[in-house]
């Protein structure tokens, strides 16, 4: 197990090095709120209480939670 | 460092929205969002929540946000007996119910809770010519409803309000870390949430990478109108096990995301949810069914205590001729053997100071191991059952779009309108709605 997670820890560290880089300056469009995920959190809000209303899965994006007596 | 500072707001966005928040990149200072949200199922429910979202970021990057809304909802909703070929009568709360099946006629309880009201506008498609309401001995109201053959068998007089509260604060803890930490209130007529989450978000790889690992813990309290029906049991008993019931949730999510280019960004989320307590929906009932299919009996459905639900999300977003494309995959599996995939795409159309967004999903999922029509009355009681047509095989698609107007630097109107189709294998399955937000955003 510890092997495992000692495996897991370095392909992680490796694979960050081994990544796409985008540098600062070349950032203004992922700057964008459009570009964030999140960004359309007055929306997704909405969504996430029809669809856990009404489905019987939720969450995925954010931790799933619920709140109501809906389902 | 100009754009650095941006970027940062992005990820804050990211990590909040994680957490089950709303956050948009700002600048310091106050935002603020209200809007009202709309959503009618054609001759069932309608609800009306106008929502307020408050957010403020201080000079030292910590971003605090506040959401209240309030729900409003009533309309028909399915009680979950089955479709029948004769006419079938059902009495709310505390009443009784008959059924009569030509030859004999029996006297059931289906008792649909919620705060009861002995009106219908009439405006659905649960044929209830026969609708009756009437105040009974204890002083609570009676509203007794006829179901046609054929028909689906709807309670008209469902009906809610909620209140609902959320805080969230996220801050940097050091260049690299971000830390989060928020709770949430909510209230119904008969149900109760109290939540907290939290976590913390790693930035790597020159804030191209992010790391999250957020928990959630949720406790929940439901307090039927007449109390808790024992699971399985006759309509006709009315046996009780209690005035209230909880729920515990726990969740846990890992999330990795990545800027791939100066216009691609993808991500990825592994969720675990584990809750244990009362998962049943006092309000739902199953029709027990004779040989020649049509029922004598109702009893209150009864679901396992404990759920675990895992998923696996990805989603990509793409800025392409000024414009943004961004798609969405979900699968989600649990132990009640309910499995689904979702797809989702929109894409925004930046016209100048206006933008119009364009929207589809579609959601299908597979039916729990304890999902049933209707009770055989002459097969031994399962330990488990429902006939929650939410629980048995579905086909969901959402189309609609999303058109924004930006009309000062620190002012923004925006309206959406979609429609919802909900098709499965149960006769309640087959249900469309509309669904449309008007929202107004400014500074200060």
């Amino acid at each position: 197990m510890k092997w495992m997670m000692s495996s897991c820890l370095l392909i992680l560290l490796y694979g960050c090095s081994a990544l796409p880089e985008v540098k600062p300056w070349q950032k203004g469009n992922l700057a964008k709120e459009e570009m964030t995920f999140g960004g359309d959190g007055f929306d997704d809000a909405f969504d996430d209480h029809i669809y856990f209303s009404k489905e019987a899965s939720s969450g995925g994006r954010g931790l799933g939670g619920g709140g109501c007596g809906c389902n | 460092m100009k754009i650095e500072k941006k970027c940062r707001w992005a990820l804050a966005g990211a990590v909040s929205t994680l957490l089950g928040t709303q956050s948009q990149a700002a600048d310091t200072g106050w935002q603020a969002q209200s809007g009202v949200r709309y959503y009618s199922e054609d001759g069932r429910v309608t609800s009306v929540e106008p929502v307020l979202q408050l957010k403020n970021t201080d000079d030292h990057d910590r971003t605090i946000s506040i959401n209240i809304s309030y729900d409003s909802l009533s309309g028909a909703s399915p009680n979950g007996a089955a479709v029948s070929d004769q006419i079938q009568t059902f009495t709310s709360t505390s009443g009784s119910a008959t059924t009569s099946n030509g030859n004999s006629v029996q006297t059931t309880t289906a008792s649909s809770g919620r705060s009861i009201s002995a009106r219908d506008d009439d405006n659905d498609d649960d044929d209830d010519e026969n609708y009756n309401g009437e105040e009974n001995e204890e002083g609570g109201t009676v509203s007794q409803y006829q179901v046609n053959p054929g028909e689906v068998p709807l309670d008209p007089s469902f009906s809610d309000q909620r209140f609902a509260f959320s805080m969230n604060i996220s801050q940097p803890v050091s260049r690299t870390l971000e830390s989060s930490f928020g709770i949430s209130y909510s209230q119904e007529t008969d149900y109760q949430s109290v939540g907290m989450n939290g976590g913390a978000t790693f930035l790597l790889n020159q804030k191209n990478t992010q790391l999250g690992l957020y928990f959630g813990l949720e406790k929940d309290e439901i307090t039927p109108g007449g109390g808790t029906p024992l699971g399985l049991s006759s309509t006709l008993e009315e046996k009780t096990v209690g005035d209230s019931e909880d729920k515990l949730v726990l969740d846990m999510l890992i999330s990795f995301t990545q800027n791939l280019s100066p216009n691609a960004i993808v991500q990825a989320n592994y969720s675990i949810s584990q809750s244990s307590g009362y998962h049943s929906d006092p309000y739902k009932i199953i029709s027990i069914i004779d040989a020649d299919n049509l029922p004598v009996d109702y009893v209150y459905e009864n679901r396992p205590d404990q759920r675990a639900k895992q998923s696996l999300y990805a989603a990509f977003k793409y800025h392409m001729f000024g414009d943004t494309f961004e798609a969405s995959y979900r699968y989600m599996w649990d132990d009640w053997d309910v499995t689904s995939q979702t797809w989702e795409s929109k894409y925004r159309l930046n016209l100048g100071r206006f933008y119009i967004q364009p929207h589809y999903r579609l959601y299908r999922q597979s039916a729990t191991n304890f999902y049933v029509d209707s009770l055989n009355a002459t097969d031994s009681a399962p330990d488990y059952a429902s006939s929650d047509y939410r629980l048995g095989e579905l086909t969901t698609e959402t189309v609609g779009a999303k058109v924004s107007w930006q009309f000062s630097q620190d002012q923004a109107l925006s309206f959406r309108l979609e429609r919802y189709h909900q098709t499965g294998e149960s006769d309640a399955a087959e249900m469309n709605a509309t669904i449309s937000q008007v929202s107004y955003k400014w500074r200060f």
